[in-house]
């Protein structure tokens, strides 16, 4: 809800009164929405709102607290109904004084907006205008740094960063996609698969329900940011990659690509404690790097009365999952029990030594340090098989991988050559002569996708042979009774096969003992041509000129 | 506190990667040596790993997890991750809560922490050993139980710090030589002093017991000698092999003042008994058919040992390690390169024979001129086009051999002799027949598992002595068989059967030279063929294990397009 229809639920009185606390009154327009355009736009400045909220007193600042972290989302309005607001006022905020009056006085100052809540009636919304300023006042009440020692503080694994699982999930799928269940989400069994590509795999105590059930909380993560960023579709059974976003994912400069990479996280908030993940985001926008913060037990301490109120848990989510995704760290410190405290990653991960270069080991590992350019792990994926992701994440160069990219239409010196670009190292020279002996067993034999056709006589296949209309789409003729022909021909064969009393079987028969041919090379699903062209310039040769120009751009920086 | 230019990467799974161009790599890989076992040493970046064993193994050696983890802070480029630290701490804190001693009649298990006391001894493989509880922090166990009970809270995460004491052997005195019998000086170096005072720590309860690992060619037996002379006591050796047995009783001759009825072999051939003896692996866990009885084991009790030498210890067998769990009051000393079994009881070696003493890294040892630079160098032949056929119709393992025997791998054999000419030379294989031709064609004498060992003591004795340049060996030869002056080995045919055999036949010419030249691994690979597969393996294990490694095609080395 805007502050404007706020304002518009007041009376004339009630905003000449506003006016007055905002110094403009005597400017104020008689007729009440204009006074209301006028009030919304003084108020909603850092001056404008310190003045309404200087007027609060402790208590109602209370109050106002309690409410706010109670709304949650219902799809409709972030708000919460009376009828639940005021039980929990009066066993959480300090007696002696009516809790009613205070909601009285909050919405006749407009920082509360009266709504109806579904089924539950009358409640109280917060103005979205002055959302953010609502926060930093929140967050000016509460003393949110560990005060004393910080050395009890127990880390959570840190460092990890969701954008390179992204990068290596995505890089992965390009050339084997997952396969995904008709109601959109992954088949259990390519959990395993995915498990090494993942340094967040899972989170503990986060069971996910309905149609991912069952799947680690690390891999839904990763997937849904994907599909936020509308990298990827999971859709009817397939797992589609979107070349173009995917290219622009990868090309971004770093610190855009945190924005986006967060947004695509939060969306995953849109319901729940709306108002309690702002603050914190608020925060965490803010905060010292590398300084350990203890925002959710300051308020917790702030504005539930030393209880453990019902949000706190949706907090511990949210600095889990932004944890997860490397954008904070979470600790717990035993003065503050099970609430997690909280910080921003110190800069330590800087480009270091190798300046984001990947290095090529003599025993064809390829180690990527977490801190290179997601480009390059795109590429260290395309180029080789993932072992382990980790800070240094290690690959193997070997022939199947190799072989792919020759199928992709690379040429070995383009393979060399990449190598190279993103060495921090000279190209150890045993690696590069395997990858010539594995280049050379490739095309001594290659399998042809054509169609057999046998003849009962040697006599029949001459009329078919003779006839102009199959004479582009024979290939060759094979002993006395059988050719080979194009299959894009198929039609045109089966019109002469016909014109010849020879009407073929509509089945296409194929040899017995063979299987037939598993899904190896299944499409990755790119929907539209710009898709699929952008994906094939990712996933070839092409790559290595966006490499160097994102590269460029990065060493500018 | 983590920096952003650190010379580590520690890692979740506990690997620790070391860039070795960082001017902080010596430093810090001196200090990974001391807690964590070293994985692979390609050449840019070396892999560590923290296990339990070598985190028990520093703690034994008196280190401290604060101080590891705080070290590893410092030299680390990211934040430790905090489930790597937590590991550290708890495991190493488990090291030594339960401690073993000498009772009058037995031994006592005991430990400060009671409850942890109540939970090992109600554990099943702990709780038939109790004889008696003596107090809440004590119990006593039975004298012959000790390492059942070392093995047994070592594999449930407590290792013990033994302290109940050593059997005094039989005295024996001895001393190292000043000088050889050829005129020449003898010292030990520092390192081997060094290694044997980390085994013995003056005498106390502390030391006595323990592995020393050392690359080939670094000298261990010299070291076990040391030992020997530091305990003056009745010693017994186990040795890989009857070679590797009598290369035991030639040192203890040439480099001490033991005399040869001082030193005897306990052998498939003989079965003396001396104050040294020198048993082989293959003796002791000799049984008849159809008996349960190891008759031989009886060797271990059969003197009054005041230690026991098990040398190549990754290669222990299960019945020697039955018997060594009932031996433990006598003191032992494992000497090996290589911590790694290939059946995966690393936690046996280090509850029996005891913990890792000292760790020498070989690049160490290379770089101060103790040991040989080796340049591995894959040969690639060709097949004829005979054998080409052969070998598309050969059935998969038939393939294997004839890629192995490929023909111009003994031209190849040729060029290389040409190309050392004057220099000691194994070539080793593992299919006699085609050893039997080649040896033939260049005319080289055969050591195979055939031929009788006094035969094969009198040719390794003469190319020792430079009267033989160049021998044709089987896989017989593959360990311990100290063949000082090979500076080439050539491989004609392998098939990468393990990282072990690997290691030990390029160990054979690792030993120093004394002309300080290099020495040079040839392996001998058909082209395009499965041999090429083994040989990739081996491109890999060798250049892991920080080896220089090229591929050259043969007609490139004739040519002279390019030099070895």
């Amino acid at each position: 809800m805007r502050l404007s229809i706020a304002l518009m639920a007041l009376d004339m009185p009630e905003l000449g009164r506003l006016a007055e606390k905002l110094r403009i009154a005597e400017k104020l327009p008689a007729v009440k929405h204009a006074a209301a355009a006028l009030i919304e736009a003084q108020y909603a400045t850092p001056v404008g709102f310190r003045r309404i909220w200087n007027l609060l007193d402790e208590y109602e600042r209370q109050v106002f607290g309690v409410t706010l972290l109670a709304m949650r989302s219902d799809g409709y309005t972030h708000g919460v109904a009376r009828t639940k607001l005021l039980p929990l006022l009066k066993q959480r905020v300090a007696r002696g004084r009516r809790p009613e009056d205070a909601l009285e006085r909050l919405t006749s100052l407009a920082l509360l907006a009266p709504t109806q809540i579904w089924y539950l009636g009358e409640g109280y919304e917060l103005p979205e205008t002055i959302a953010a300023l609502v926060y930093s006042a929140i967050l000016e009440g509460i003393d949110i740094f560990v005060p004393a020692d910080v050395s009890p503080v127990v880390a959570i694994a840190p460092g990890r960063e969701l954008s390179r699982d992204m990068v290596r999930l995505v890089s992965h799928a390009a050339k084997t996609p997952p396969g995904v269940t008709k109601s959109g989400s992954l088949y259990k069994r390519e959990i395993a698969k995915l498990k090494p590509l993942l340094r967040c795999f899972e989170l503990p105590g986060f069971d996910l329900a309905g149609s991912w059930e069952g799947v680690p909380f690390g891999v839904y993560l990763t997937v849904t940011t994907l599909q936020h960023l509308k990298v990827v579709g999971l859709l009817e059974g397939s797992f589609e990659l979107y070349g173009e976003a995917l290219s622009d994912l990868l090309t971004l400069p770093e610190s855009a690509l945190r924005d986006s990479v967060e947004a695509a996280v939060q969306m995953g908030f849109a319901s729940g404690n709306v108002h309690l993940f702002g603050i914190l985001r608020l925060w965490a926008a803010g905060s010292e790097p590398g300084k350990w913060a203890a925002v959710i037990p300051e308020l917790v301490k702030r504005y539930a009365n030393s209880e453990n109120p019902d949000w706190l848990a949706n907090g511990a989510t949210w600095v889990a999952v932004m944890a997860a995704a490397g954008f904070l760290e979470e600790g717990y410190h035993p003065e503050y029990g099970k609430a997690p405290l909280c910080r921003r990653p110190a800069a330590t991960q800087g480009t270091g030594r190798r300046g984001g270069r990947w290095v090529l080991q003599p025993n064809f590992d390829l180690l990527v340090p977490e801190d290179a350019p997601l480009l390059v792990h795109f590429m260290a994926g395309q180029l080789a098989d993932l072992v382990r992701a980790d800070v240094m994440s290690v690959y193997r160069v070997g022939k199947h991988a190799v072989l792919r990219l020759l199928d992709r239409g690379w040429k070995p010196e383009e393979i060399e050559a990449c190598l190279a670009d993103f060495s921090a190292t000279e190209l150890p020279k045993t690696v590069l002569r395997t990858l010539r002996d594995w280049v050379r067993e490739y095309e001594r034999a290659v399998i042809w996708d054509a169609m057999l056709v046998r003849f009962q006589s040697a006599e029949l296949l001459t009329r078919f042979a003779t006839d102009a209309r199959v004479a582009s789409v024979i290939v060759e003729t094979v002993g006395d009774a059988a050719a080979i022909v194009k299959r894009a021909g198929e039609k045109r064969v089966r019109e002469v096969l016909a014109d010849l009393g020879a009407t073929p079987p509509e089945a296409v028969r194929r040899p017995g003992e063979e299987q037939r041919q598993s899904g190896g090379e299944r499409r990755t699903g790119a929907n539209t041509k710009a898709n699929a062209l952008a994906l094939q310039r990712l996933t070839g040769p092409g790559v290595r000129g966006l490499a160097r120009r994102a590269d460029r751009d990065v060493q500018e920086m | 506190m983590a920096h952003a230019d650190g010379p580590i990467i520690v890692q979740m799974d506990g690997s620790i990667l070391l860039d070795v161009h960082h001017p902080l790599a010596g430093e810090a890989r001196m200090a990974l040596v001391s807690f964590a076992e070293l994985e692979k040493s390609p050449e840019h970046f070396h892999t560590y790993r923290v296990t339990a064993l070598s985190l028990w193994n520093a703690a034994a050696a008196g280190r401290d997890a604060l101080r590891i983890v705080e070290r590893l802070g410092a030299l680390s480029r990211y934040e430790l991750p905090a489930p790597i630290v937590r590991f550290i701490r708890d495991t190493m804190g488990r090291y030594g809560l339960l401690e073993l001693r000498r009772a009058h009649d037995g031994l006592i298990l005991e430990s400060k922490d009671e409850l942890l006391l109540t939970e090992v001894v109600s554990h099943k493989t702990i709780a038939p050993l109790v004889r008696e509880h003596l107090s809440a922090f004590a119990v006593a166990v039975p004298l012959l139980s000790r390492g059942v009970i070392k093995v047994a809270l070592t594999k449930l995460g407590y290792p013990i710090r033994d302290l109940a004491g050593y059997t005094e052997g039989q005295p024996l005195a001895l001393q190292l030589r000043q000088a050889l019998d050829d005129g020449s000086p003898f010292a030990l170096r520092r390192y081997q002093t060094d290694a044997a005072e980390a085994f013995h720590q003056g005498g106390g309860l502390e030391g006595g017991s323990g592995v020393l690992t050392l690359p080939c060619g670094a000298g261990k037996t010299i070291i076990g000698l040391r030992a020997m002379e530091l305990l003056q006591t009745s010693t017994l050796i186990l040795a890989a092999n009857v070679t590797a047995a009598r290369q035991w009783i030639r040192e203890c001759c040439d480099k001490t003042t033991l005399t040869e009825d001082q030193v005897a072999e306990y052998s498939g051939e003989h079965k003396d008994s001396a104050p040294v003896t020198v048993a082989t692996y293959q003796i002791l866990s000799y049984r008849p058919k159809g008996s349960d009885e190891f008759p031989h084991l009886s060797l271990l009790a059969s003197r009054n040992w005041g230690l026991i030498i098990y040398d190549e210890v990754h290669l222990l067998p299960a019945p020697v390690f039955r018997v060594t769990a009932e031996i433990q009051a006598r003191r032992r000393l494992g000497l090996t390169a290589t911590l790694i079994r290939e059946d995966g009881k690393e936690d046996e070696v280090f509850s029996l024979i005891g913990p890792r003493k000292y760790d020498v890294p070989w690049k160490d040892l290379e770089a101060d001129g103790w040991i040989a630079t080796a340049v591995c160098t894959e040969v690639r032949v060709a097949l004829s086009e005979d054998e080409r056929r052969e070998y598309a119709q050969a059935a998969q393992r038939e393939k294997i051999r004839v890629a192995a025997e490929a023909r111009e791998k003994e031209q190849a054999v040729e060029w290389l002799l040409e190309r050392h000419r004057g220099e000691l030379t194994l070539i080793i294989g593992q299919y006699v027949e085609q050893l039997e031709r080649l040896a033939r064609r260049i005319g080289a004498p055969l050591i195979t598992g055939s031929m009788r060992q006094t035969e094969r003591e009198r040719l390794y004795a003469d190319f020792r002595a430079g009267r033989l340049l160049t021998l044709v060996v089987s896989k017989v030869a593959n360990f311990s068989i100290d063949l000082p002056d090979a500076t080439v080995a050539i491989q004609v045919s392998g098939t990468f059967g393990s990282r072990q055999e690997e290691a030990q036949r390029l160990g054979r010419i690792m030993r120093p030279k004394k002309s300080g030249t290099r020495a040079f691994f040839y392996s001998l690979v058909a082209n395009e063929t499965r041999d090429q597969e083994f040989a990739h393996s081996r491109q890999r294990f060798l250049t892991e294990q920080g080896y220089e490694y090229q591929i050259v095609d043969l007609e490139e080395l004739e040519t002279g397009k390019v030099t070895v």
